[in-house]
């Protein structure tokens, strides 16, 4: 029957199945693809991508023999020796993986509690306040159809290529849709408790602060999940082009060297953060909210 | 008795659609007044003309319970409110909700969590304490701690009247509180509105001021008549062209009598009221009686008494 309940157990046995069955496929691809070229890197095995795992998280100052950084040195026209001193420096600090984390973590971070921030704070005005939501609304329906990638020569023109740049880039590629859909949360919020509110003896900026809010915050939390996927892309491409460090830059440096083998485990390790920044989330929605499950059955 | 909210020759339209023409009505403390009217004839317009959230177009409503009458243009603390739907915060819990309205009356924003957090530990507690206890008398013990989605509709609607009687509000609105529940829950609710009103009588026994005011939105005829001591018919079907009146202006208050007393324990005989239905049924719902507005209004004093049942 359609939407017949299953049992956690079953779910858990499908869900084990559907993995097992892509490592499956992965394996059978990558044995093709080595019968046909035994030093082929593109879907490497499986001991070459633990090697990949070493290079970017084990080995000491990895860095000093990482030929995809070298290869960017040489495209750039310039030789390791020679790159910027501050780059090098990091290079040194050898744990790959540490550095990209810290670099690309640290901009969703600041870029995406920004973008909620000030996105849950003009929407909330916009969906209490008519006047501002005329003002404002515009401005923010447009700004929701600019695409952060594209726009992204502005950001480097306005703010540079450091920190800044990627944060005010997260910023503006998120807080258009939080603010519309957050003012839209609070349209939402029923007439029938806002009165009740006020004929409890509530002020505007209580209604807001204890009835609305409250109502609004797990959604809020929703909405912080579908978020990071859209600020990894704007974060990921930004790094591409310009960053001295972070996912995006390791990931295209080591691709131009056609050393998979790292770059796998990289998106993989970012699906991780991904997942864990979704799962803490979902954890503060359950522990702060504890009615709203039961208001969504 | 005195009189606690007067409605005085209020009439409301939303563009070319006139809803309510010429509505009065004297609501006296101590009274449990029962608006009845066929569907879209205007009775959740008029209450909330009457809470603030849609002031009329003409007319006003006046609120009588302090020295000086006030005209009602917003919600205030004294006219409190029970929905049919969306009566509670979701993100409260039961005892939350009921403390809500004691917590945003008596402390500020600023005092809760700048200047006097102290006090307001100690006040909160004592709100809790509050909320407790009513929800106790509202046979609510042991749901203190659980969240309105956790709650039946029954349940709910019996914290959501604690939430609006432990403000003692000068009058307490219900918009058809009790349309989505089952009969034996409605009974329930019926007779806990049974128990105020007998609290009132005590209270007028002893020479204090009735502390309950209700006003009731119901279309359900023999509740209306069961749970009030008085039934406002509120209906688009009267004789306007004998008042003069080019086009339908609207509903406007065509029934108005006294409804038989009950008390929390009596038996629930709808047979014994038949009489005082068949005419509410006629003069308020039927389109095919055009009487004059007046003809089923009893004066507001004589009404107010009640008949004993």
């Amino acid at each position: 029957m359609i939407g017949k309940q299953i049992e956690k157990r079953t779910g858990l046995i499908f869900s084990l199945l559907a993995v097992v069955l892509l490592l499956g496929a992965y394996t059978y691809l990558s044995h093709v693809q080595h019968q046909k070229n035994a030093q082929d890197r593109t879907i490497p095995t499986w001991s070459q991508l633990w090697q990949g795992v070493v290079f970017l998280c084990v080995q000491p100052n990895a860095a000093q023999d990482d030929s995809a950084d070298l290869l960017a040195a040489a495209m750039a026209g310039t030789d390791m020796a020679s790159a910027p001193a501050s780059r090098k420096a990091s290079f040194l600090k050898g744990r790959i993986l540490w550095e990209a984390s810290r670099a690309t973590l640290g901009r969703l971070f600041a870029g995406l509690s920004m973008g909620l921030v000030g996105g849950v704070l003009v929407g909330i005005l916009m969906g209490c306040f008519l006047k501002i939501d005329a003002a404002v609304s515009p401005v923010m329906y447009f700004a929701s159809r600019i695409i952060p990638t594209a726009a992204m020569p502005i950001f480097f023109k306005l703010s540079g290529i450091d920190f800044e740049m990627y944060v005010a880039m997260i910023t503006f590629g998120s807080m258009p849709i939080v603010t519309l859909t957050v003012s839209q949360y609070v349209r939402e919020f029923p007439d029938e408790l806002r009165f009740k509110a006020y004929t409890l003896g509530a002020s505007h900026t209580e209604v807001i602060t204890t009835a609305i809010f409250p109502y609004v915050f797990p959604k809020v939390l929703d909405l912080a999940v579908l978020m990071i996927g859209p600020a990894l892309v704007y974060l990921i491409a930004a790094e591409q082009i310009v960053a001295g460090e972070g996912f995006g830059y390791r990931i295209r440096v080591l691709t131009k060297a056609t050393r998979f083998e790292a770059v796998y485990p990289l998106i993989v390790v970012l699906t991780v953060y991904a997942g864990i920044i979704t799962y803490g989330l979902k954890l503060l929605q359950r522990k702060a909210c504890p009615w709203y499950k039961a208001e969504r059955r | 008795m005195s009189s606690i909210l007067k409605v005085n020759a209020l009439s409301h339209w939303f563009g070319s659609n006139r809803v309510l023409f010429n509505v009065n009505m004297d609501i006296k403390r101590g009274q449990i007044v029962a608006l009845v009217g066929p569907s879209g004839c205007g009775k959740s317009t008029l209450l909330r003309a009457i809470v603030g959230t849609h002031p009329p177009c003409s007319g006003n409503v006046t609120m009588l319970d302090k020295e000086q009458p006030r005209i009602i243009d917003t919600p205030g603390r004294d006219r409190g409110i029970v929905y049919q739907r969306y009566s509670l915060f979701p993100h409260l819990t039961a005892q939350e909700n009921v403390a809500y309205g004691l917590m945003v009356d008596q402390t500020t924003i600023a005092s809760r969590h700048l200047f006097k957090r102290r006090e307001w530990s100690a006040l909160r507690k004592q709100h809790m304490a509050e909320a407790a206890d009513m929800l106790e008398r509202m046979k609510l013990g042991t749901a203190l701690k659980k969240y309105p989605p956790e709650l039946s509709g029954g349940m709910c609607q019996r914290v959501a009247i604690a939430q609006a009687l432990v403000m003692k509000p000068a009058i307490m609105l219900l918009d058809e509180p009790f349309g989505a529940l089952d009969e034996a829950t409605r009974e329930e609710l019926q007779r806990i509105l049974l128990g105020l009103y007998a609290q009132n009588m005590d209270a007028t026994r002893e020479g204090r001021e009735p502390p309950y005011t209700i006003m009731i939105v119901t279309h359900e005829i023999n509740e209306a008549i069961f749970v009030s001591d008085r039934v406002l018919g509120l209906s688009q079907y009267w004789n306007w062209k004998e008042a003069g009146e080019p086009c339908a202006p609207g509903a406007t208050i065509v029934y108005d009598q006294p409804a038989p007393i009950f008390s929390p324990d009596d038996e629930r005989d709808f047979f014994s009221f038949r009489g005082q239905k068949n005419d509410i049924l006629h003069a308020v719902f039927d389109p095919s009686f055009c009487q004059s507005a007046k003809e089923y209004i009893q004066l507001a004093n004589q009404a107010q008494g009640g008949a004993t049942h």
